[in-house]
């Protein structure tokens, strides 16, 4: 772990305070605050574990071991339960964060991928990617009460409590399944733009945000009238996504490259971008500080920010323009997947070739 | 996406090359587990510890860069399906103008069940 303190420490041109960056386990997905308790809780999908982060002293003091592939966490305040989606075992864990321990588990449709909650009824709302559909939960009897239809690549999910329903993005099938929350049917979908993601509430102007990652914005939809009501353009390859407290900052984890995009709710505009660590994923708030909490899948961090922005940020001239643009690629030598055998750049040497730097999740 | 540009783009002289980074554990297992979910047949080569990545300056996935003839770098970035196939088109002139059947653009992994286009990860849909 690493605390940056003080002026000096201010990066981005003003955009932000690196609080910390607290090594957490491997392959961090999701993130959910207990600000009362001053805990975060972060899914390492790659650890098969959610670790325990203290707030205050900004650490990691626990880790509880879950099942296969934790992506996705939600905190019920009322109980103390954490639940958390993994993505390989079809499953839910519940955990008692006052125990620091397993209270049980609950098995749903194939690939669970994102989750959310809808208080006043006391259930969870889980989107499953495989089963193209969301498995809805009882919070208190831990049960599955319906799973309702939506489509492949079902996953991200908000509640509109106000009109009583509930969205899901389905990441395969480029829309948004509608769910009426109390019948628990679906009312139909939207069509979004490619591979929606993760989404949030914007409280702020009774919308819903949706990252939309196959082309680099976020939409808003109209919750009053919905209806997609405005896309705006991020950095690369968003699938992270949360809010402010009082809901005029929506901020978008570019898994694509690293940054954080900061959006002013009003005027539906990307008012900057916050460097984080590699390839970041989920992003909470804690909302006693105000700070984000964004888990990096790729350095295995989670990066504790205080955001500055507070409007438009002047942009550089060419905000995609990459430094190794125009010049001579390093050479590499690497291991062949299927072969094992180290390949050099010289075996490509006069051609042209693409390299697409990839990860499995 | 990528695997059906490689199909297409190998007869005009582009090469693709995924390089895996950033698995946390167990790399190669994980590579090959992916690769054989979406039919991936491309070169791939692991950087474990993404050491190779860092020097580069690549901050995050997915991310392609293209590499002209002379061993000189075009442009980085490109994620999505419209700015790769421009990229590539730069590179590759003739893929422009070429036909697209349609054919393998894109599959879902084993276990899903209908008829979407391939993302860049299943594991996105969070």
């Amino acid at each position: 772990m690493s605390i940056s303190e003080g002026a000096a420490c201010v990066a981005g041109g003003g955009s932000h305070r690196l609080v910390a960056e607290v090594q957490v386990g491997l392959g961090p997905e999701g993130a959910a605050v207990d600000a009362r308790r001053r805990r975060a809780y972060v899914t390492c999908s790659r650890s098969d574990q959610v670790s325990v982060v203290d707030l205050d002293r900004l650490e990691v003091i626990d880790q509880v071991v879950v099942e296969h592939e934790p992506i996705d966490a939600v905190l019920d305040e009322q109980s103390g339960r954490l639940f958390v989606c993994n993505l390989r075992s079809s499953s839910v864990t519940v955990i008692d964060t006052a125990a620091g321990r397993v209270e049980g588990t609950v098995a749903v449709p194939p690939y669970p991928s994102a989750l959310a909650k809808d208080l006043g009824r006391r259930r969870l709302y889980c989107g499953c990617a495989a089963g193209a559909a969301v498995a809805v939960i009882d919070m208190d009897r831990l049960e599955l009460l319906a799973t309702v239809p939506a489509e492949v690549g079902a996953g991200g999910i908000a509640i509109d409590t106000r009109r009583q329903r509930a969205y899901c993005a389905n990441f395969l099938s480029d829309s948004v399944t509608v769910i009426d929350a109390v019948s628990l049917s679906a009312l139909g979908s939207l069509r979004v733009g490619p591979s929606p993601c993760a989404m949030v509430l914007g409280e702020a102007n009774d919308s819903i945000y949706v990252d939309i990652s196959g082309s680099d914005s976020v939409t808003r939809i109209d919750l009053a009238e919905g209806r997609v009501a405005a896309h705006i353009p991020v950095g690369r390859v968003p699938v992270g996504i949360g809010a402010s407290p009082a809901g005029q900052c929506i901020y978008v984890g570019n898994r694509g490259e690293g940054t954080v995009s900061v959006i002013g709710a009003a005027g539906d505009v990307e008012w900057g971008r916050i460097p984080v660590g590699e390839a970041p994923a989920g992003i909470a708030v804690d909302p006693q500080t105000g700070w984000l909490l964004v888990s990096n899948t790729g350095s295995a961090t989670l990066s504790v920010i205080e955001n500055l922005i507070t409007g438009p940020m002047p942009r550089s001239p060419d905000p995609t323009g990459h430094p190794l643009v125009g010049r001579q690629l390093p050479s590499f030598e690497l291991p062949d997947l299927r072969t094992g055998r180290l390949r050099h750049s010289r075996e490509w040497s006069e051609r042209k070739y693409i390299l697409n730097f990839f990860a499995s999740w | 996406m990528l695997e059906a540009l490689r199909r297409r783009a190998g007869r005009f002289g582009l090469d693709v090359i995924l390089v895996d980074v950033w698995e946390g554990a167990e790399a190669a297992v994980e590579a090959r587990r992916y690769c054989e979910m979406w039919g991936i047949e491309a070169t791939v080569l692991l950087d474990e510890t993404a050491a190779y990545a860092r020097m580069l300056g690549v901050r995050g996935v997915p991310t392609d860069v293209f590499v002209d003839e002379r061993g000189m770098v075009r442009a980085v970035g490109a994620a999505g399906a419209q700015e790769l196939l421009r990229e590539a088109t730069r590179l590759a002139p003739g893929l422009k103008d070429e036909h697209d059947p349609g054919q393998g653009l894109g599959r879902l992994p084993a276990g899903f069940s209908a008829d979407a286009e391939e993302p860049d990860s299943p594991r996105s849909s969070r």
